[in-house]
């Protein structure tokens, strides 16, 4: 019996070497940017992917630090408990942008509507602290090892060895994606529960004005199709009315670019109905910060 | 809990050290472990089902044992009657109630009459089909005088509730698996490596091969109606191998885990799929299933003796039965009549016994014939999963009718290319090995031991990178 249990044992062994091998790959960007934040940041913006539009190079200054922490679809929860764990590498006075989706407010913390097995809430396992993630629990906490390994096998083996069909949605035109951005977007929360949203907004700006860092909210361009699309109506009703609570209740600035008319009706900046693109998100930045300067909220360069 | 979970890979090794542990010490108590472990085993999904069990497992255990204390015939009779309402009384509440209610008042809308539904939310038990058919099989050996009944309790109880093949069989007979609860277990590594390899060789089927062709099975069955002929005969043909791979996946880790406990169950998949006709694909489906219908249901109807009549009542009862087993609506039915009218013919024509060897038994590769007679069965079979896998009997005529047009020759739904490779393997690997228990029992034993270990490693990989999604085993819904 103690063969066959060794057998066994060191069979498993190997098999555990081996994911230990396979989780120490790669990291996702977006770990990886947490992960290396070192030294003190003049700006940093939270966010969803729509945060990505916000570009730190074009500002003209080697001493001046920005980066975006923004990650695809995140929830307001997890903005808070990322900024937490930002605090401590901001500068005084440092700027907080919090880039807002149509989607924000209806989101539930741990995105239980996210695809498996590269679940939302799995890379917050890998830096935040477990009293900040959201029904922590250690099973969660193994998975999220354990989906990490196959994730980086799959980038590594899959997309090189094996044809990958692209995705649907990348294959669409602008005005195509409009209808399946959306859907996705109005699919993605059931919007029942959005005060709780208001409320880790909140807490968040208070948290921020309290440490006299410098918050901003915003949202970032939208093809114009993009927010016909969603209509007046659901947008006052899901979004526009949740930030004029939040705008009655703290001292901070929101700036909407979401139907600027420089950018919004110009397919050429737009990588899709809500993405900029490289040259629109470089065009998009400058504008943001002039803005910026023009409000006395950004005073260097 | 289920086997393909973290939950079951914790549970397991704990399982085996203590049942291990105390093997010198008293069988008794290795027994209670086994009821134990079966009972929090089974109570991870809702423990208050284990009552229902326990319920179950005291009525026939009081019956056998009253059973075998009177002679009189009548009294006997109604002992067994009691068994068989209780048994059937907990499926049909638990599983039909709902049907047999809105059936009724269908019919009676049929004709005008309006009848106000009193439906009921009924969650339905994990197993309840597999633990109260093998407790009936109990009762009724004993009745029939082919098994003395067991005075120990906690051997009976660890019987009805032996955790491996608690929830999706196999269907144990009481004559097959109780005495070995009465006998010492003695730690075989053979057997336990054996067991090894086919709780590997199982999670494959299940997790890489079932798992992901669920994948585009569920996408494709729920928009039927949006794709071509060609990805609808791709869709019904994945199902067959999520099934089988699902079903008989379940079975190989039940049957492995067992033999880790130095138990020995019944195979309950002889690779159907390389059946030359459909008598044969039953005598290698699902084989406790088929064998409790036909000892407890068929041959006491008559099975194939008497009138031509009396065959097809009986071929149609046994098969609409097994049918219905499966679940609380018409599409299973439908899947068992189909089944019926393709083995009718071979009955009645005497031909239902032909092929009762291995195909191709000395030969690597089967005859043109025996191909086209395994492709001819499969393609039949995958006709019938239509019915199986689909919502209602008119989606499922749909799906098939969506088959037979000019789009069944465009280019099918692309799916990823590994999956062609696997299933692939999994042909190849079953062929291999269609003489033996399951796939992988004699692969490579042959071998130096490096490449035999490097093979179980391969597939272990395999198993954790391409899991699919985590589903659960179909056979739990029955």
């Amino acid at each position: 019996m103690k063969y066959f249990v060794f057998k066994i044992a060191l069979f498993f062994f190997t098999i555990l070497l081996s994911i230990i091998f396979l989780i120490d790959k790669r990291t996702s960007f977006f770990v990886q940017d947490f992960k290396s934040a070192t030294g003190k940041y003049d700006i940093v913006n939270l966010g969803t992917s729509h945060g990505g539009g916000i570009k730190y190079d074009v500002i003209n200054d080697s001493v001046f630090r920005g980066h975006g922490f923004q990650r695809a679809g995140n929830t307001l929860y997890y903005d808070l408990q990322n900024y937490k764990f930002l605090k401590p590498y901001l500068k005084k006075e440092a700027i907080v942008i919090i880039p807002l989706s149509y989607f924000s407010f209806g989101l539930d913390e741990n995105r239980t509507d996210y695809r498996d097995p590269s679940s939302f809430v799995n890379e917050f396992y890998f830096y935040l602290p477990k009293e900040s993630i959201y029904n922590y629990t250690h099973r969660k906490k193994v998975e999220a090892y354990l989906n990490k390994a196959k994730a980086n096998y799959n980038s590594v083996v899959n997309e090189r060895f094996f044809i990958r069909e692209p995705s649907p949605a990348s294959l669409l035109n602008i005005h195509e994606h409009v209808d399946f951005a959306v859907q996705k977007h109005r699919r993605m929360g059931d919007y029942s529960d959005s005060e709780k949203n208001v409320a880790y907004l909140g807490a968040l700006l208070e948290d921020i004005l309290q440490n006299n860092f410098k918050p901003v909210i915003l949202t970032t361009p939208y093809f114009e199709g993009y927010n016909s699309q969603f209509g007046d109506v659901w947008l006052k009703a899901n979004y526009y009315d949740f930030i004029d609570l939040i705008l009655k209740k703290y001292d901070v600035k929101y700036l909407n670019y979401s139907n600027d008319q420089r950018i919004s009706n110009n397919v050429n900046l737009f990588h899709n109905s809500d993405h900029l693109n490289q040259k629109g998100a470089r065009y998009f930045s400058r504008i943001l910060f002039q803005d910026l300067k023009d409000l006395g909220i950004l005073k260097r360069e | 809990m289920i086997f393909n979970s973290l939950d079951f890979a914790l549970f397991l090794p704990i399982v085996f050290t203590l049942y291990w542990l105390i093997q010198n010490y008293n069988l008794k108590l290795q027994n209670l472990l086994i009821v134990v472990a079966s009972y929090i085993f089974y109570g991870w999904w809702d423990w208050r089902f284990l009552s229902l069990i326990l319920f179950s497992t005291l009525v026939d255990y009081s019956i056998g044992i009253y059973l075998n204390k009177t002679s009189d015939k009548t009294k006997r009779k109604m002992m067994l009657y009691t068994s068989v309402l209780v048994n059937i009384g907990l499926l049909g509440f638990f599983k039909y109630y709902n049907f047999f209610v809105s059936n009724f008042v269908d019919s009676f809308a049929f004709f005008g009459a309006k009848i106000k539904p009193n439906t009921l939310n009924i969650i339905l038990p994990v197993g309840i089909s597999f633990y109260t058919f093998q407790t009936l099989s109990y009762t009724i050996d004993i009745y029939k005088n082919k098994l003395a009944p067991t005075k120990d309790f906690i051997s009976f109880a660890a019987f009805v509730s032996f955790f491996p093949q608690l929830v999706a069989g196999p269907i144990e007979r009481a004559t097959n698996l109780l005495p070995q609860f009465y006998t010492k277990r003695n730690f075989d590594a053979k057997k336990s490596m054996d067991g090894f390899r086919q709780i590997l060789w199982g999670l494959f089927k299940k997790v890489v091969i079932a798992d992901n062709c669920a994948r585009y099975v569920n996408l494709i069955f729920d928009n039927y109606e949006a794709y071509s002929g060609s990805t609808l005969f791709l869709g019904a043909m994945l199902f067959a191998f999520q099934i089988y791979g699902d079903f008989s996946g379940y079975s190989d880790i039940a049957i492995g885990v067992s033999r880790l406990f130095g138990f020995n169950l019944k195979q309950n998949f002889a690779f159907p799929y390389f059946s030359r006709d459909i008598a044969e694909f039953w005598r290698r489906w699902h084989i406790s299933l088929s064998t409790w219908f036909r000892d407890y249901v068929y041959i006491p109807l008559g099975g194939s003796r008497g009138s031509r009549c009396n065959k097809i009542r009986n071929v149609f009862i046994i098969f609409i039965v097994s049918g219905f087993w499966h679940g609380a609506n018409w599409t299973f039915i439908v899947w068992g009549a189909l089944n019926a009218l393709y083995f009718l013919p071979l009955l009645l024509l005497n031909r239902n016994r032909v092929n009762t060897n291995v195909v191709a038994e000395h030969s690597i590769l089967p005859s043109f014939t025996e191909s086209f007679k395994m492709l001819i069965t499969f393609l039949l079979t995958t006709l019938t999963w239509v019915f199986f896998r689909s919502d209602s009997v008119a989606s499922a005529i749909d799906y098939l009718s969506n088959i037979c047009n000019a789009s069944i020759f465009s280019k099918p739904l692309a799916l990823e290319s590994y999956l062609y490779i696997f299933i692939l393997l999994f042909i190849l690997i079953e062929w291999r090995g269609r003489r033996e228990q399951y796939g992988i029992e004699k692969l490579w034993l042959n071998k130096p031991w490096p490449l035999q270990w490097a093979f179980y490693y391969m597939l272990a990989m395999l198993i954790f990178l391409y899991g699919g999604e985590a589903q659960e085993f179909i056979y739990f819904q029955f």
